[in-house]
């Protein structure tokens, strides 16, 4: 069985998102009763999309520079 | 005169797929597929992950049945009738998983190593631009205490520019919602899903839990934001819904890496803790009425019995710590082990996962057996009708007085269900009105049992068994019987 990946920098983005909503939360009011169910999660996973979809360019220019430096003989 | 029946006997649980049917035929699992569901299923079939997974026992193992094959099956017209109605292009066969078992009898254990399962055939498959259309746990059933994947219809082929897994929300409802409601709130997985097809809403654990839990992890992302965002978005938007394809696949890809291994996190953290205890995980060592000598020739009885009309299938009602299951099992025989406490049964499938002994353990309570759920009461069959003449053997072993008193079901028709459960076998413990533990069961209702003798007894087992032998333990009160179901 694999073991759960270490939390990389997900963890960066995660925290970011938990600050904006903590924001939101000031503005909370209850669920409608015929929300449909898969909505909320859908946008939930859409929003963490995007932000881990920044990570991979972040991960792509911090790859490219440390190529560019090349390794110390 | 009723007709014969047909040889050819659909599997409702499977009537929602579009994409085709499952049937029983002469003993064999078929499935009939169609133009829906026919190029996603060969494409996982020729795939490598497919193959290794089916090849580990984490897929069960299925195949296309050859043009011949197929030619000699559809010469009857039940199978032709039902391949005509359902569009059929392609038959499979599929491994027989011995014994169903649905979600709302698992315990916490079992749910979570079925959705490990699931999420590890989700990433497995994605190297072969393969995924799921769907997260629920009624694609997992067990072999043992080992889950097994069975709806090989659920594979599709990925677009590469996509992001987004699909089942995320249903994975959510399904497996970590339960899971969270079961760690944090002591639900039952029978109180939660026996009446719930698709899991738990965020929004109903949202009403169960704390504010200051909802800025916690993990019902921060499980449940507030769903929750929150689901009722600010409109509802006549139905943007959200369409399929966005990203023009990089390597980012799609690294997306939903990221969302997978998050949802494996998430899981990990809800993952039922071990050496948890309840009224019955310290039953065998504080309560049991035996001494060493008594409890060994106990098990010399069982054993024996087992031995000498080497029972294949077995069914242990009220396995407690499933000692006597596992006896069973070191026998040779598949066992399925009831108790109605979850507790103890998690320890029973991690003791049985460990020794790699053939136990199902389930969170069924035989005096309340799981009714049959689902459309017309058809989708998942109740425990019972799953179960009778399924067992060469039954078990009951210091249950019978829990059933009598505490339950209140009268002593013959406990003989009676017996007798429909097993084929030949029942050894059973006979324990009288004036023995301790049965005087603590009673609660001053003595004289509802005043009549309870061996005698009676006997000739209550008379009725359907001839008994082989019987057993004194433990002083005068407690007897064993080895049984044997009259042809």
């Amino acid at each position: 069985m694999r073991k759960p990946p270490a939390n990389q920098f997900l963890d960066i983005p995660l925290r970011a998102i938990f600050l904006i909503a903590l924001a939101m939360f000031a503005t909370e009011r209850e669920a409608r009763a015929y929300t449909d169910p898969g909505t909320g999660a859908l946008i939930w996973q859409m929003m963490v999309a995007a932000l881990v979809g920044v990570g991979f360019y972040f991960r792509r220019i911090t790859a490219w520079f440390k190529k560019r430096k090349g390794p110390k003989d | 005169m009723s007709e014969p029946a047909s040889p050819t006997q659909p599997i409702p649980a499977s009537f929602r797929d579009p994409a085709g049917s499952l049937f029983h035929y002469q003993g064999r699992i078929l499935r009939v597929v169609n133009a829906i569901g026919a190029a996603d299923l060969e494409a996982f079939l020729a795939s490598p992950a497919g193959r290794k997974l089916m090849a580990a026992g984490a897929v069960v193992p299925t195949r296309a049945l050859n043009a011949a094959e197929c030619r000699e099956l559809l010469a009857d017209p039940s199978v032709r009738e039902l391949y005509d109605a359902r569009g059929g292009l392609m038959i499979l066969e599929h491994e027989r998983v011995d014994f169903p078992s649905f979600p709302y009898e698992w315990n916490a254990e079992m749910l979570y190593a079925a959705g490990l399962l699931t999420l590890d055939l989700a990433q497995a498959l994605l190297a072969d631009g393969l995924g799921l259309k769907d997260g629920t746990p009624y694609n997992v059933l067990f072999r043992g205490p080992e889950p097994v994947f069975i709806d090989v219809l659920s594979f599709e082929r990925r677009q590469p520019g996509d992001a987004t897994w699909l089942p995320y929300a249903q994975f959510v409802r399904t497996f970590l919602l339960p899971l969270l409601a079961n760690q944090v709130y002591g639900l039952g997985l029978d109180q939660i899903l026996t009446t719930r097809r698709d899991g738990l809403e965020p929004e109903e654990v949202y009403r169960w839990s704390k504010p200051w839990q909802r800025l916690r992890p993990p019902f921060f992302s499980l449940v507030a934001m769903p929750t929150w965002l689901g009722g600010k978005h409109k509802q006549d938007d139905t943007s959200i819904y369409r399929k966005k394809l990203l023009s990089d696949p390597e980012k799609a890809r690294y997306i939903l890496d990221h969302v997978l291994n998050g949802l494996r996190r998430t899981l990990h953290r809800l993952k039922p803790v071990e050496g948890k205890s309840s009224v019955w995980s310290d039953y065998m060592a504080t309560n049991n009425n035996y001494t060493t000598d008594h409890f060994q020739a106990k098990q010399r009885f069982v054993g024996e019995a087992l031995a000498e009309f080497s029972s294949r299938s077995v069914l242990d009602v009220g396995c407690n710590t499933g000692h006597f299951s596992a006896i069973a099992a070191r026998n040779g025989a598949k066992v399925v082990a009831l108790d109605y406490d979850p507790v103890v049964l998690g320890d029973v499938w991690r003791n049985a996962r460990q020794e790699k002994l053939e136990i199902l353990p389930l969170a069924v309570n035989l005096t309340r057996p799981s009714p049959a759920t689902g459309w017309r009461n058809q989708e998942c069959a109740s425990f019972l009708d799953r179960a009778r003449g399924k067992f060469d053997a039954v078990l009951m072993l210091a249950v019978i007085h829990h059933m009598l008193v505490t339950e209140r079901v009268p002593l013959a028709d406990i003989i009676d269900l017996a007798a429909e459960l097993t084929t030949n076998l029942l050894v059973v413990e006979f324990v009288a009105p004036d023995d301790s533990m049965f005087q603590r069961l009673t609660r001053g209702r003595e004289e509802l049992h005043k009549d309870l003798t061996p005698e009676l007894f006997e000739t209550l087992c008379r009725k359907h068994f001839e008994i082989v032998r019987m057993q004194y333990v433990e002083g005068t009160t407690r007897r064993l019987y080895l049984l044997r179901k009259r042809a």
